[in-house]
C-alpha cells in the first residue's frame, strides 16, 4: 500500500496538482511522526503504516498551511472523520484538498478530491457497531462510582493537569484562533496549573467540543500527564446520542448539536 | 448558628425577572437567600457562569426563563436547552453535584411559582448543607482570600 501511496503522492506533485503533501515519516525509536513532502524527491521519506495513528486534519484549519493552496492529505479512518466534520462547519474550502485513503483491497490507494466523494467515502465506511474500547471501559467505571468518589476521582486528574493545552493543539476541531482561556477581559478561567482553573479548563473543552468531538482520541493520545481526556469527551458524545439520537452521518454533516434544537426535545430535569 | 445558603440565580429578563418582580408586586414572601442576576435571555446564560457562581461561593444555582415557545427571541430557551443536558451529564460526571443546581421555567404571570422554585431551592440546599468540596478548591487557589 505504501508503494501505491508513495506514487499517488509523487505523481501529485510533480504534476504540480499540489503544493505539498501532509504524511508520514519514521520517527524516533519505533513510532512515525507527521511530515510535509513539498518536492517529489522528499517522497522517499514517507511512511504508511497501523502505526501512523497521529491525526493529520489538524494542520487543515492552519493559515500558513492553507496558504499553500491546493495540497493532499494521507487519512486514516480517524482522520477522514474529522475532515468530513470541518467541511461541515465551513472550514475546508472547497476542490482544495486530495484525500488519499487506503481502500478496502489490499495495496488500494483511493484519491477522493470533491467533498461529495469524501462524504459518500466516510459514510460507507464507518462501522455500524463500536466495539467498546479501554475508553468505554473507564468511563462505565467512573458511572458506577458514587458521586463522591467521581468527584474525588477527578479532582486527582485535574490536579495532575499542566495546562499545557497539548490536548488543545492536537485537536482538529479546536481550530479558534482566539481561545476563551486566554481571554482576560475578563479572566474566565485562571491560567495557573492549578486544580480549579484546570477542572474549568477541561469542562470547557468538552463542552465547546459538544457535537463536534469525531472521537479520535487525538487529545488523550497528546496529554503528557495520560490524563484520559476521551473519557470527557466520549460522555458528551454518548449524552448527544441519548438525548438527541442522531445517526454518525447527521452527527458529521448535519448542524451541530448545539446550535440547533428540536421544539419537544425531551429532558427530565426542568421544573 | 443556621447555616443560610447563597443562591445565585441566573433569570432571563423577559420571564422569570418580570416572574420576580410580580411575586414582589404580590406580595408573596419568600427566602432572601437568592441573589438575582439578569440576563437578556436564557441563551446568553453561559455554563461558564454556573461554575463560576460556585467558584465565587455559591451553594446552590437557579437558571430559569420563558417557557418553551415563549422565548422572547423564538429560539433561545430551545438552544439553552440542549445546551443544559449536555452540561449537567457532562458535570454530574466529574463529581460536581447536580442536585444544586436547579433548573425551571417562570413565566411573566407565574409570581406565585417563583416563589415556589425559591423556597424549595433554599430548603433542598440547606439540607445538602454549604457546597465546602467545590468551595475549598475556590479557597486553596487563591489563598484564602474568599
Amino acid at each position: 500500500m505504501i508503494k501505491a501511496m508513495k506514487n499517488k503522492s509523487l505523481e501529485l506533485l510533480t504534476s504540480q496538482e499540489v503544493r505539498v503533501v501532509i504524511g508520514y515519516e519514521k520517527g524516533t525509536k519505533c513510532s512515525t511522526r507527521p511530515s510535509f513532502f513539498f518536492l517529489p524527491e522528499d517522497i522517499e521519506r514517507m511512511v504508511f503504516d497501523e502505526e501512523c495513528k497521529n491525526n493529520l486534519a489538524v494542520y487543515l484549519t492552519k493559515e500558513n498551511i492553507k496558504n499553500y493552496g491546493r495540497l493532499a492529505i494521507i487519512a486514516n479512518d480517524k482522520t477522514l472523520q474529522s475532515i468530513v466534520k470541518l467541511i461541515s462547519e465551513n472550514q475546508i474550502r472547497e476542490d482544495n484538498l486530495f484525500v488519499l485513503t487506503p481502500g478496502s483491497e489490499d495495496g488500494q490507494v483511493i484519491v477522493l478530491n470533491s467533498i461529495e466523494e469524501i462524504k459518500s467515502f466516510v459514510n460507507k465506511s464507518i462501522p455500524s457497531q463500536k466495539e467498546p474500547d479501554s475508553v468505554d471501559e473507564l468511563v462505565a467505571r467512573i458511572r458506577k462510582m458514587s458521586r463522591e468518589e467521581r468527584w474525588k476521582y477527578w479532582q486527582d486528574e485535574f490536579a495532575r493537569c499542566i495546562r499545557c493545552y497539548a490536548c488543545r493543539a492536537a485537536c482538529p476541531l479546536c481550530y479558534c484562533t482566539r481561545c476563551t482561556v486566554e481571554s482576560s477581559q475578563p479572566q474566565w478561567v485562571p491560567v495557573a496549573s492549578h486544580v480549579l482553573g484546570n477542572m474549568e479548563w477541561h469542562i470547557i473543552r468538552a463542552m465547546h467540543m459538544s457535537g463536534r468531538c469525531t472521537d479520535c482520541g487525538a487529545c488523550a493520545e497528546a496529554c503528557p500527564v495520560n490524563i484520559n481526556l476521551q473519557a470527557l469527551t466520549r460522555v458528551v458524545r454518548e449524552s448527544i446520542q441519548d438525548e438527541f439520537n442522531l445517526t454518525t452521518e447527521e452527527y458529521l454533516e448535519g448542524n451541530n448539536v448545539l446550535s440547533s434544537f428540536k421544539p419537544n426535545d425531551n429532558e427530565t430535569f426542568i421544573r | 448558628m443556621d447555616f443560610e445558603p447563597k443562591i445565585v440565580a441566573f433569570v432571563c429578563n423577559w420571564c422569570t425577572y418580570a416572574g420576580a418582580d410580580l411575586t414582589g408586586t404580590s406580595r408573596i414572601k419568600y427566602p432572601v437567600n437568592v441573589r438575582i442576576v439578569r440576563f437578556p435571555c436564557t441563551g446568553r446564560i453561559d455554563f461558564m457562569l454556573l461554575l463560576k457562581a460556585f467558584d465565587e461561593g455559591a451553594d446552590g444555582i437557579i437558571v430559569s426563563g420563558c417557557h418553551p415557545n415563549d422565548c422572547h427571541y423564538t429560539s433561545g430557551n430551545f438552544h439553552a436547552r440542549r445546551r443544559w443536558m449536555i452540561f449537567r451529564n457532562l458535570i454530574d460526571f466529574v463529581g460536581i453535584d447536580i442536585r444544586r443546581v436547579a433548573f425551571s421555567w417562570v413565566s411573566a404571570a407565574e409570581g406565585a411559582k417563583w416563589a415556589e422554585v425559591v423556597t424549595d431551592t433554599v430548603g433542598k440546599i440547606k439540607e445538602l448543607g454549604p457546597y465546602s468540596e467545590y468551595h475549598q478548591i475556590s479557597k486553596s487557589f487563591d489563598g484564602g482570600a474568599k
